[in-house]
């Protein structure tokens, strides 16, 4: 008995680890590369994410 | 605008193109007799012989208007899903050419077949198209592979001199390109994609699959390797491997990857496939310099 006892893990707090989602990469929402968005793609100004580009 | 993908006529299979990306058959048919098909870019890399496909879709001119249906996403950019009596309805916009979606797609939920509608007042008259412009390819063989086939990773995959299948991911700034320089004039070296690989089991191994959708430094193939290794990267002052837990590993393939936010079940198959991922191949963080130095040290990793 007590030697069990003795194996029992020592006590470790959880953690909380955040991990970085970017929404506008997820869904492809942002242009793949400059000459690709469609056939506005040569004159996108898309107001927000998709001004970017997402390599 | 009525639009119903029972409705659609058979097209001819005449001037089509084809086209496999990991393994996944797409056939494009045009079904106006005014349209004429062309692909651009890496794609070329991934036609085919005509063969069946796993997905077939026709293409045509036509008049196009917001669809009035219920909306099952807004990606906040180019692109919206609705949802037409089952049948998927993907609606592109652009802010430079008007209110009116410059292009629909409609697949039914298997996404087997589908019909491409391009707005004749958004393209250039007389112009060849190619249909599934980006995202619109991507988005069909996305959501295909969502259905228990197949997940798509923010990453660089290459095959070492070895024959090792290494993937390198990370977000948009994390070094995918930077990577996949480094090592692309390496003797034995085969880059399959800087930016998009596609992950799928092949019997009880995780295979990884270039694609065409590349990044910056335009380096795209069809090829495939078994996956060995798996490293989310990071800019650093020196080379660095640090050991991940299996949850941390989980975490990190899921924001490194494109799943189908709109669909419980998609997700559901997406987070299981990361769990097989994580189980049969080795996962770890890998802060790294761009330099040389880092291959030598990921070579010199090798057991």
């Amino acid at each position: 008995m007590e030697e069990k006892e003795i194996q029992k893990k020592s006590y470790r707090k959880p953690e909380i680890t955040e991990i970085e989602l970017r929404p506008e990469e997820a869904v492809l929402g942002s242009c793949k590369t400059a000459a690709s968005a469609g056939p506005g793609s040569g004159r996108c100004n898309f107001p927000s994410a998709c001004s970017s580009l997402g390599s | 605008m009525s639009i119903a993908l029972s409705q659609i006529k058979a097209a001819t299979k005449a001037k089509s193109i084809q086209l496999e990306i990991a393994g996944v058959s797409v056939r494009l048919i045009p079904d106006d007799p005014a349209l004429t098909l062309t692909i651009e870019g890496a794609a070329r890399e991934f036609l085919i012989n005509d063969c069946t496909p796993d997905i077939e879709l026709t293409a045509a001119w036509g008049s196009v208007e917001e669809p009035r249906a219920p909306l099952l996403f807004d990606s906040g950019a180019v692109w919206k899903l609705f949802d037409i009596n089952g049948d998927r309805l993907f609606s592109f916009n652009s802010p430079t050419l008007g209110t009116d979606p410059y292009k629909l797609a409609i697949l039914n939920p298997e996404f087997t077949r589908g019909h491409v509608i391009l707005n004749s007042n958004s393209f250039e008259k007389g112009a060849a198209i190619y249909p599934l412009e980006y995202p619109l390819d991507e988005l069909i063989v996305l959501n295909w592979l969502a259905l228990g086939r197949g997940v798509e990773m923010h990453s660089c995959g290459l095959i070492d001199s070895d024959g090792r299948g290494r993937l390198f991911a990370g977000q948009s700034g994390a070094g995918k390109t930077t990577t996949a320089r480094l090592w692309e004039n390496i003797d034995g070296v085969k880059i399959l994609s800087d930016d998009r690989i596609i992950l799928r089991k092949i019997g009880e191994e995780i295979w990884m699959h270039g694609t065409p959708w590349h990044g910056d430094a335009e380096l795209a193939s069809p090829a495939k390797a078994r996956l060995d290794h798996i490293y989310f990267i990071k800019h650093g002052p020196e080379n660095r491997l640090a050991e991940l837990s299996k949850a941390n590993a989980i975490a990190r393939l899921f924001a490194c990857s494109f799943p189908p936010f709109h669909s419980s079940e998609g997700l559901d198959f997406t987070l299981g496939f990361m769990s097989e991922v994580v189980a049969s191949v080795h996962c770890a963080e890998l802060t790294f310099t761009p330099t040389r130095e880092a291959v030598d040290f990921i070579n010199g990793m090798i057991e």
